[in-house]
């Protein structure tokens, strides 16, 4: 029965076409992970809501060009503070807009299916080349302070059996540093990392920076096998990065680009980045707390 | 722009996050208001427009960020909160030095709105004479495992016809 419905499930998504794949994908995107400013969300909640009763909506450029004009007005009001993935968003949304807007049906498919291997290849060489031009990453010194004083890897560090008193202990230090009514002599001080955290946060520094060069340039070859390497890699970049930092929308950005690139010639694999929205959504569950 | 303004390697849509140690909460802004007695006061609480303003100058610390910022903390009221701070220093292990801590008044900015003034307001609302605005970023050395914070910039402003803005 469980056989059943999975064969059925991957026939259906498999038999619908990129465009309307992509703008199911798209709106479930919006609508969970999108901007939270009242201005951006309530309006695009409530276009998702006419979109999802009157499914034809979908098909309208002017619905897509809406989602964008509202995604894009949060990134005006302040770009600085806007995440990496809401850039991303927002342009793979005016993709949509452009997909939709032209009349000829494969070049509809075309632009969608072009735009989420592009995107891919260049979130993951960007990332790749500003790691390797950071000193700080270079040095594994990011993941240590990563691994030390940013409180979602406090789970992941216990993980590798790290004593938790180590970070607490740390993060009590930075926020003495941080805090502008207390002056610290020399404007420095010593902290006490362990045996455990260097060592792994080298192994991570060089786990992420490899994995991430090898989904891009394996996406950017555009060959059955490269294709392939690409989606494992990508699937396991999604299910280990994500669980130490969960930062969802981008994880789910991921997945829909993959969705798009394997549906056509590795269904049991998209069937799995399917099964990951589900598994990055688990993620936000506090289990952090549970086991420390 | 990470060369050119010193953007923050994780903000502008350039995949930089998880690339460096320079995200935007380990770069702050200490804000200091001159009182009418003359007073330095260290500032810790911003109205929301001025919230915005510093969030701007700290991940994109340009002189035209630090301008706004300063040019709209000069034009604020502000109002002794009732509450009194104190700094407090401490050694590079985090132990408190025996020096006596440096007490001095809390201040809130005024809205236009008076419904939004402090539940506790000390004497009249004042605008400060000048601002002195200090850029911070923190940083982690995993050789020496050294934690330090670096004062990048430091920006001065009056108000107008008492000198000019002096950026260092």
């Amino acid at each position: 029965m469980v056989a059943d419905f999975y064969r059925r499930c991957r026939r259906e998504v498999c038999a619908t076409s990129p465009l309307d794949l992509a703008s199911l994908l798209t709106i479930l995107l919006v609508g969970f992970h999108g901007f939270n400013s009242w201005f951006v969300k309530l309006p695009s909640q409530g276009l998702i809501a006419v979109g999802l009763i009157f499914r034809d909506i979908l098909k309208s450029w002017i619905f897509w060009a809406l989602l964008a004009a509202l995604t894009g007005s949060r990134i005006a009001v302040q770009w600085q503070d806007v995440d990496n993935h809401k850039f991303i968003l927002f342009y793979w949304l005016l993709c949509m807009t452009l997909a939709h807007a032209v009349l000829d049906l494969e070049l509809k498919q075309n632009i969608v299916l072009f735009n989420a291997r592009f995107f891919l290849v260049f979130i993951m060489l960007a990332a790749v080349a500003q790691k390797l031009s950071s000193a700080s990453y270079m040095d594994a010194s990011f993941f240590e302070f990563e691994l030390l004083f940013d409180r979602r890897f406090r789970g992941f560090v216990a993980l590798f059996g790290i004593d938790s008193n180590i970070p607490v202990q740390a993060r009590e230090l930075l926020d003495l540093l941080k805090d502008p009514y207390i002056e610290v002599e020399g404007n420095t001080l010593q902290i006490a990392p362990g045996f455990g955290v260097p060592l792994l946060a080298k192994f991570v520094t060089w786990y992420d920076l490899a994995i991430q060069a090898v989904i891009g340039v394996a996406f950017l070859i555009r060959r059955h096998m490269s294709d392939l390497i690409g989606h494992i890699a990508l699937l396991i970049f999604i299910v280990t990065a994500y669980f130490a930092a969960p930062v969802i929308g981008f994880a789910w950005t991921l997945i829909i680009l993959g969705i798009l690139l394997a549906r056509e010639r590795f269904p049991n694999m998209t069937m799995t980045y399917i099964l990951m929205l589900v598994v990055t959504s688990l993620y936000k569950i506090p289990w952090a707390g549970w086991i420390i | 722009m990470q060369i050119t303004r010193d953007l923050s390697i994780w903000k502008g849509g350039g995949m930089g996050m998880f690339a460096g140690i320079d995200a935007p909460r380990q770069r702050v802004l200490k804000i200091y208001l001159r009182d009418p007695l003359g007073q330095n006061i260290l500032v810790n609480e911003f109205d929301s427009r001025q919230q915005r303003l510093i969030t701007a100058a700290r991940i994109e610390p340009t002189d035209a960020n630090f301008a706004a910022l300063s040019e709209n903390l000069l034009a604020s009221r502000w109002v002794l909160n009732g509450e009194i701070v104190e700094i407090i220093r401490v050694d590079q292990s985090g132990a408190r030095l025996r020096v006596p801590p440096e007490p001095f008044p809390g201040v809130s900015p005024v809205s236009d709105s008076l419904t939004t003034l402090p539940r506790t307001t000390l004497g009249n609302v004042w605008y400060p004479s000048e601002v002195r605005i200090e850029f911070w970023k923190f940083g982690y050395d995993a050789e020496s495992s050294l934690l330090t914070a670096n004062r990048i910039k430091v920006v001065e402003a009056r108000q107008r016809g008492s000198g000019d803005q002096d950026g260092r």
